[in-house]
């Protein structure tokens, strides 16, 4: 059977050495008073999926947000930083009609939420073909047969009479194979995709990934994939971000930061898995006490002191650096006194 | 979606038979005898009664009753006391200047008040949805005779830009079809307003900006054809209420329609033609409320058709 247009690539041959497809660096977001990002910077390779963790309000949806151009106007903005996609240049400070040619050509974006992200009135075969009609430019038909065809790529059954279906027609899992679809219609460099898998049960979420996984391979694109299950990372991610209060707090390869997590938040992140507990040794799940702090009043000194059990007098006083730890892998990064240089922990 | 239009067909005839029973019963059981005063006062007591043998009005009220849905059944409507020609007729003659009225008026409802509504929900708390609110208010709240003989006296007589009244070439249209046309104006562009700010805000607006749609197509397709549901149902709600208003504007503006035949038919009391055109009237309410609720289930997918 034919398996579709896109062209297989050797991706991941070695990410690191390859051009990244995406730069950000320095990036800040915020609404009104609250700095829900406040100096990311990060970059993903052909063929890389770097995954951001971390728990609600930590500001991860509003980084990919932020690179789409999707901050709604009205409520913030991304206020400094750059973000550099391969081949289009920097992106922060396009205008609205510059950003909507690139949007869904170079980079497409997969949300959270497959219930309500399609539109109820227009069928999904409909709803795929437009992205196809407005960046390649192809008639109605032709466009209707593209999107049967990555209908199918995307693995749904029957494309044809899926096509025609409107989305409440589909189940959860269907809707979101549409989205994927529609994010990966013009084989985008970058696909952002914002819990993708949440909203669904576990075996479709297992599916979805292995989908993603299966894209990426096939298409060679970077991919940003944002979640707060270190589940989710462990299985598709080569490189993570761990996010905490708008700031990255530790960067690693997903192999590195999993078997030594080195900040205090990822460790405590790794142990509320109940997954991740030996057999035989059951207790009452450990989980990070208090709540991420207010955005908006942020105290000085480092953001997770108040809720870190190492927590010391420094903490208080200035906020660490993201730096590579003192002693260990040079690659990674922290932001944590216990692994600076000279500090005593 | 056939079976469904056949359904509500077959719905309409009881609803018709009610309301014909209800604008019956409510003109025979009104004070005042009919026959009396189509006689005029100055008649003999032989000739009232041979006008009540005349109409059948000595007979008793539901044998009057079947006898007039016999007629109905053959499409009379009965024939005015005064006039003596066939209600039904009448109607006809005067239906295209109301149709004329109404329709333009709808028009200018769904065409500006959709788009203010719009152009106000592209900035909410710009001066542009503040200038936009309150033409609103103004058109919600001034009752339609005000209006009429405001607008009449403004651009009719003391600018002398167009005519006061009657019926005939374009300009004659414009002052009549503002007067009737203002308050939808005004509640579309509110509705409009509303529901687009709700429908902007949802998820599948994200996505098809995410997409790389031009905003154009976000609006006016993704985001339009949605909030277009709760406005559709509103046209059929708001129709009844322009035929309505139908009435006072004819007779501010001396159009020769539909209201202005029944409101002379209640001045002269001629019964037949106030039941032919209030049946009418609510036959015309009846259908055009089924026509837009199978518009309704075309628009929204979700509506089950069957």
């Amino acid at each position: 059977m034919h398996e579709g247009s896109i062209p297989i690539v050797n991706a991941m041959s070695d990410p690191a050495a390859a051009v990244p497809v995406l730069e950000v660096s320095g990036l800040r977001t915020r609404f009104g008073p609250l700095r829900a990002v406040d100096g990311v910077s990060f970059a993903v390779a052909p063929g890389e999926t770097l995954c951001i963790v971390g728990e609600s309000g930590s500001g991860k949806s509003t980084v990919a947000l932020s690179i789409m151009g999707l901050i709604p106007p009205a409520a913030g903005r991304v206020e400094a930083g750059s973000i550099h996609l391969a081949g289009h240049g920097e992106l922060r400070g396009l205008a609205d009609a510059a950003m909507a040619a690139i949007r869904g050509r170079a980079m497409g974006m997969i949300f959270q939420e497959p219930m309500t992200s399609l539109n109820p009135v227009f069928k999904v075969g409909t709803q795929i073909a437009e992205v196809v009609r407005r960046h390649q430019g192809m008639s109605r038909a032709a466009a209707h047969d593209r999107a049967v065809e990555l209908l199918r790529l995307v693995g749904v059954p029957s494309p044809q009479m899926r096509a025609l279906d409107y989305p409440h027609q589909l189940s959860g899992g269907m809707r979101q194979r549409v989205m994927i679809a529609m994010a990966i219609a013009c084989d985008p460099m970058l696909i952002l995709a914002d819990e993708p898998t949440t909203a669904l049960d576990v075996t479709i979420q297992a599916q979805i990934l292995a989908l993603i996984e299966e894209l990426k391979q096939r298409l060679g694109s970077g991919i940003v994939f944002i979640t707060h299950d270190l589940r989710v990372v462990a299985q598709i991610a080569q490189t993570v971000c761990v996010m905490y209060a708008g700031v990255v707090v530790e960067s690693a390869t997903t192999r590195a930061l999993l078997r030594t997590p080195l900040h205090p938040y990822t460790s405590g992140l790794m142990a509320s898995i109940p997954a991740a507990q030996p057999r035989g040794t059951r207790r009452r799940l450990p989980v990070i006490a208090g709540t991420v702090p207010n955005l908006a009043k942020l105290p000085g000194g480092c953001r997770f002191r108040s809720r870190c059990p190492k927590a010391f007098d420094l903490c208080a006083e200035v906020e660490p650096p993201l730096a590579p730890p003192a002693k260990g892998d040079p690659d990674r990064l922290v932001r944590c006194w216990l692994h600076a240089d000279g500090v005593a922990a | 979606m056939l079976d469904y239009a056949i359904y509500r067909i077959a719905v309409l005839l009881p609803t018709l038979l009610a309301v014909s029973l209800a604008v019956f019963l409510v003109l025979h059981l009104v004070p005042g005898d009919p026959a009396r005063n189509a006689a005029g006062p100055d008649a003999e007591e032989e000739d009232i009664a041979l006008i009540r043998e005349h109409y059948g009005l000595d007979q008793p009220l539901w044998k009057q009753y079947g006898t007039y849905l016999v007629r109905l059944s053959q499409g009379d409507l009965g024939e005015s006391f005064r006039s003596r020609r066939p209600v039904l007729d009448e109607i006809m003659r005067r239906l295209p200047a109301t149709m004329e009225l109404a329709g333009f008026a709808m028009l200018l409802a769904v065409l500006v008040g959709v788009g203010m509504g719009v152009a106000a929900s592209m900035k909410p708390n710009s001066w542009v949805d503040d200038a936009i609110g309150a033409l609103s208010a103004f058109g919600i709240s001034v009752p339609v005779f005000f209006l009429g003989l405001l607008l009449m006296l403004l651009f009719a007589a003391r600018l002398q830009w167009l005519p006061p009244s009657g019926r005939g070439s374009w300009a004659n249209l414009v002052l009549p079809v503002v007067t009737l046309g203002l308050p939808y104006v005004a509640t579309f562009a509110r509705v409009t307003r509303s529901t687009m700010l709700e429908v902007l805000s949802e998820d599948y607006i994200r996505t098809a900006r995410a997409k790389g749609l031009m905003r154009r197509t976000v609006i006016w397709r993704h985001a339009l054809i949605n909030a277009a549901i709760p406005l559709v149902t509103l046209l059929g709600v708001y129709f009844g209420r322009l035929l309505g208003g139908a009435v006072i504007v004819e007779t501010i503006f001396a159009w020769p329609g539909l209201g202005r035949y029944m409101v002379d038919g209640i001045i002269q009391r001629d019964l037949q033609v106030v039941q032919g055109c209030i049946l009418f009237f609510a036959t015309a309410i009846v259908v055009v409320n089924l026509v837009v609720d199978l518009l309704y289930s075309v628009l929204d997918p979700r509506i089950a058709r069957g």
